[in-house]
């Protein structure tokens, strides 16, 4: 059975797009080194629109003398105050632009008006060396480093040292545990239950989150906070399979980007990212589930636990509720033997 | 788009859903339509490929190896089929994944042309974005921004009976022109119109120079009348249109294939008119597919077609359940006590994790109590748009992977807790999902879905009579005789608030006769059969459901759990 994979990689090469949804500029060129943080490329984004009718306005006839009486052209800048049209005679009436912007449009003597709108910006998400541009449309940046994917995220993206909170990733971040130390730093903690903890966080400045679990309630507060959080395991109490503690554990201190974009439908998942001066290689996206592999558990029972893949059962096997469906056995870090599902397993690596 | 051969045999449907991709297989079997097979393996329309091709090529090899039939030859799908047996003779594409496509609708009266048009685009996966009527009393540029700001895939423009209203149509064309030009070529939605045919020349002039306008017969002729089904079928050519740029490799195949591909909801409700026409009951069939981000609910009585698609589902679709109930709309379901937290946190894991079934008995009764509350929120949505108060529906027809990998007691718990409809019900359950592969396969061979359907490729699962009585729980309210074929009798006695599971065997035919003991509602639709009428047992036999409408749950958390676990026994679950 194919399955995708969610990497937990301590040496890969990464190839990552980042690309406008609409027409804009490409801040870098091909050969250009980026850091994750930086600003890749960006657009402006439609303003307020204000639409003026100059027949109205200047009391005209009809359209097509609206027509003439304008000064302006499509593409030209105004500001407040400008006559945008005006009528002859001794006392000219006028029309005046009510904000600063752009004519954008003429319609059958009316005047399109867009308002300074803000900038949308990309970031670079991971540090490395930019491979391919589209011009207006964005580039492609490769990177060499540890790369572990998470399961949530919310959205935002930030790098920092990295400091593990705790022994096994497991426990509690509570506000108790955070201080003034950590501004700035990438804090990997196992679990926060109260909205108290992610404020307290925002208030100490912190980097970035990288939690085992947050609990389901708090989806909101973790949205609204300022820095990025990603949860490796996903929601509830689920402690930070062993895989991914080890392979945090020997990166500590080093400078590591949390990317929190994610996407579950088309299975895009958030991701950090620990930039190192080594040559990896690329990774595969889906692997076989076979003997051996190194798998997660990604709903209960045993949640977040890892285990290596003992056999897949022949036929349906039969649960205590009732289910029968294709299974495996894996062999936990316990060494204890579990069935599960098999569509509730993937594949670290 | 091939065309259709007049004597294709075999017919692949291929689904690209937002979880998996699946390969059906129909054939000839002695001369008749038979399902012969299945594979699903993940879909790969997103990362890492963002193309469904993959996934096509491993549904293929899977249900190549699985039914030993030749369907590639150098990783190219053989078609047409050939003399030896390898390949297939039509294909057909349906398709869920992908998000909700964001519709803006735009009309005139709220409740007449506007209305029909939310109908319209309910009627697939959307996101409804922004409404413009002409009570909108938002300045000009106001809903200029507004429209920009949306970003719709779609714009819907209805408005004007047939000999109405011309001048508010050209204004709104007009409102569209200006956001069309406002808004970059490679970004501008697709435009389709379904208003007053006296503007269709006016329209498409105002607005073609900046695409194509698709043009639909007027989804609201009349003030009273109002006919959907010609812009359903050009709102699903259009979904096709706007599918392509979400699913790489989609419009590729579309070359091969013996009809456009379409958005499976389309299909399923394609099923669900087909039903109704070849059923003679008084009430409409009801048909209901419970898919992972999505749910579809089709009703349809005499062909006319009542067709929604809800942004609700068991993977993805759980996160708008989830906001659109009080968990305890949830958890008073749980025949056991699981903390909310629990209850919550599960749920969400379960929108990362959607292909993921559940293990323990806990996670499953979560499941199930969070596929009672879709149901209920979908079907109540439902009767909103349509403002069709009717909770009646002969047969109801169900799929979808929550429902059909369970016991079918549990099934039938779920439908009956979820949808409580009234009166005598069939429950059709479709375990393999055919209906929408079947409703593409309809356009291709029209004797296909027929033979299929009458091959026993569904499951009855049983049929129910929900009566309905003001006594208090615990009165006898009538007494229930089973005539069996054999001649033999039983008489059992029937108290309000219980569910009575009689004792007719599947496949088992044998006549009803009630007896009410006190003032009781059989049936909405009255007719000479409503006290005497002939069943054939399903799976769960015959099931008399006397808990009332709607289902009144104890406030006491331990004795609503005492009486879910007493239901649940009475149907053996």
């Amino acid at each position: 059975m194919i399955t995708p994979v969610t990497h937990l990689l301590p040496l890969v090469h990464l190839r990552r797009d980042r690309m406008l949804p609409i027409r804009g500029r490409v801040l870098f060129n091909v050969g250009d080194e980026v850091k994750a943080t930086d600003i890749v490329a960006e657009a402006d984004q439609h303003g307020a629109h204000l639409i003026l009718d100059v027949r109205r306005a200047l009391n005209l006839r009809n359209a097509e003398e609206a027509q003439k009486r304008i000064r302006y052209k499509v593409g030209e800048k105004v500001e407040k105050g400008d006559i945008l049209a005006q009528t002859g005679g001794i006392i000219p009436r006028v029309l005046r632009a009510q904000a600063d912007g752009r004519v954008i449009g003429i319609h059958r003597g009316q005047i399109i008006l867009e308002a300074a709108g803000g900038k949308l910006q990309i970031r670079a998400g991971i540090s490395g060396r930019v491979t391919e541009m589209l011009p207006e449309r964005g580039l492609v940046i490769e990177g060499d480093g540890a790369l572990l994917q998470g399961v949530w995220g919310n959205g935002k993206i930030a790098s920092g040292v990295l400091l593990i909170r705790g022994q096994s990733a497991s426990d509690e971040l509570t506000r108790a545990n955070l201080d003034a130390n950590m501004r700035g730093a990438v804090v990997l903690a196992g679990h926060v239950a109260t909205r108290e903890t992610l404020i307290a966080a925002q208030e100490f400045q912190i980097g970035g989150l990288i939690l085992a679990s947050m609990t389901a309630s708090l989806i909101q507060t973790a949205i609204e906070v300022n820095y990025p959080i990603i949860l490796m395991e996903g929601f509830g109490r689920i402690p930070l399979n062993q895989a991914a503690f080890n392979l945090l554990s020997t990166n500590e201190k080093r400078d590591v980007i949390l990317n929190g974009f994610g996407d579950a439908n088309r299975n895009e998942k958030p991701e950090l990212f620990i930039p190192l001066p080594a040559q990896g290689n690329p990774s595969q996206d889906y692997a076989e589930l076979t003997q051996g592999k190194t798998v997660r558990v990604t709903v209960p029972p045993y949640a977040g636990q890892s285990a290596v893949l003992v056999t897949i059962r022949p036929g349906l096997t039969l649960f205590a509720n009732g289910q029968r469906v294709n299974a495996a056995d894996i062999q936990l870090d316990t060494t204890q033997i579990v069935t599960v599902p098999l569509v509730n397993l993937d594949v670290l690596e | 788009m091939s065309t259709p051969s007049v004597e294709a045999e075999s017919l692949l449907s291929i689904e690209i859903g937002t979880i998996h991709t699946r390969a059906l297989l129909f054939d000839l079997v002695d001369g008749q339509y038979r399902f012969l097979g299945a594979s699903r393996v993940p879909s790969t329309y997103g990362a890492p490929y963002y193309d469904i091709s993959e996934g096509v090529y491993r549904a293929l090899k899977q249900l190549q190896d699985g039914t030993a039939r030749i369907f590639l030859e150098d990783s190219r799908l053989v078609i047409p089929g050939r003399a030896d047996g390898a390949g297939i003779d039509s294909l057909v594409f349906i398709f869920t994944a992908g998000p909700g496509l964001r519709i803006a609708v735009l009309g005139l009266l709220e409740d007449v042309s506007l209305e029909s048009a939310r109908r319209l685009a309910i009627s697939t996966q959307s996101v409804l974005v922004e409404a413009i009527g002409l009570n909108d009393h938002r300045e000009h540029a106001e809903q200029v921004d507004a429209l920009l700001k949306a970003k719709p895939d779609l714009i819907l423009i209805a408005g004007g009976t047939e000999k109405g209203s011309t001048r508010s149509v050209g204004k709104i064309a007009e409102l569209v022109s200006i956001v069309l030009q406002l808004t970059p070529e490679d970004r501008r939605p697709e435009i389709m119109y379904a208003g007053n045919q006296a503007m269709q020349n006016h329209v498409t002039e105002a607005l073609s120079r900046f695409g194509d306008v698709l043009v639909a017969p007027n989804v609201r002729p009349t003030i009273e009348n109002e006919v959907l089904a010609p812009a359903q079928e050009m709102m699903a050519r259009t979904v096709t249109r706007i599918r392509y740029q979400h699913l790489g490799g989609l419009q590729a195949y579309a070359s091969i294939t013996s009809a456009a591909p379409a958005p499976s909801s389309n299909t399923f409700g394609r099923m669900i008119r087909y039903f109704s026409q070849i059923n003679n009951s008084q009430k409409p069939v009801l048909g209901v597919d419970l898919g992972a981000s999505y749910t579809t609910l089709a009703t349809a009585q005499q062909g006319n077609l009542e067709l929604s698609v809800h942004n609700l589902g068991m993977g993805a679709g759980l996160k708008l359940a989830l906001e659109k109930s009080n968990l305890a709309e949830i958890t008073r379901w749980l025949p056991m006590q699981i903390p909310d937290d629990e209850v919550r946190d599960y749920l969400w894991q379960k929108t990362l994790f959607p292909a993921s079934i559940p293990a323990t008995v806990e996670t499953l009764a979560i499941e199930q109590a969070a596929a009672r509350q879709i149901l209920a929120l979908a079907l109540r949505t439902h009767r909103d748009h349509y403002r069709n108060p009717m909770l009646s529906f002969e047969p109801v027809l169900v799929s979808g992977a929550t429902l059909a990998h369970t016991s079918p007691a549990q099934t039938l718990m779920m439908l009956l807790d979820g949808l409580q409809p009234v009166g005598t019900t069939t429950f059709e359950l479709d375990p393999y999902g055919l209906m929408p592969a079947l409703g593409a396969a309809a356009e291709v061979n029209a004797m296909l879905p027929v033979q299929v359907v009458e091959s026993n490729a569904f499951v009855n699962l049983g049929t129910v009579l929900s009566p309905i009585s003001n006594a208090r729980d615990g009165t006898s309210i009538m007494n229930v005789r089973i005539e069996f074929e054999s001649g033999e009798e039983s008489t059992h006695e029937i108290r309000q608030g219980n569910l009575y599971q009689l004792p007719i065997q599947s496949g088992q035919a044998a006549r009803i006769h009630l007896e009410p003991l006190r003032p009781v509602e059989i049936d909405p639709i009255h007719n000479a059969d409503t006290r005497s009428f002939k069943v054939i047992g399903g799976i769960c036999g015959t099931v008399i459901d006397a808990r009332g409408r709607s289902l009144n749950l104890p406030a006491d958390a331990s004795r609503r759990r005492d009486l879910l676990k007493k239901w649940a026994m009475a149907l053996g679950s």
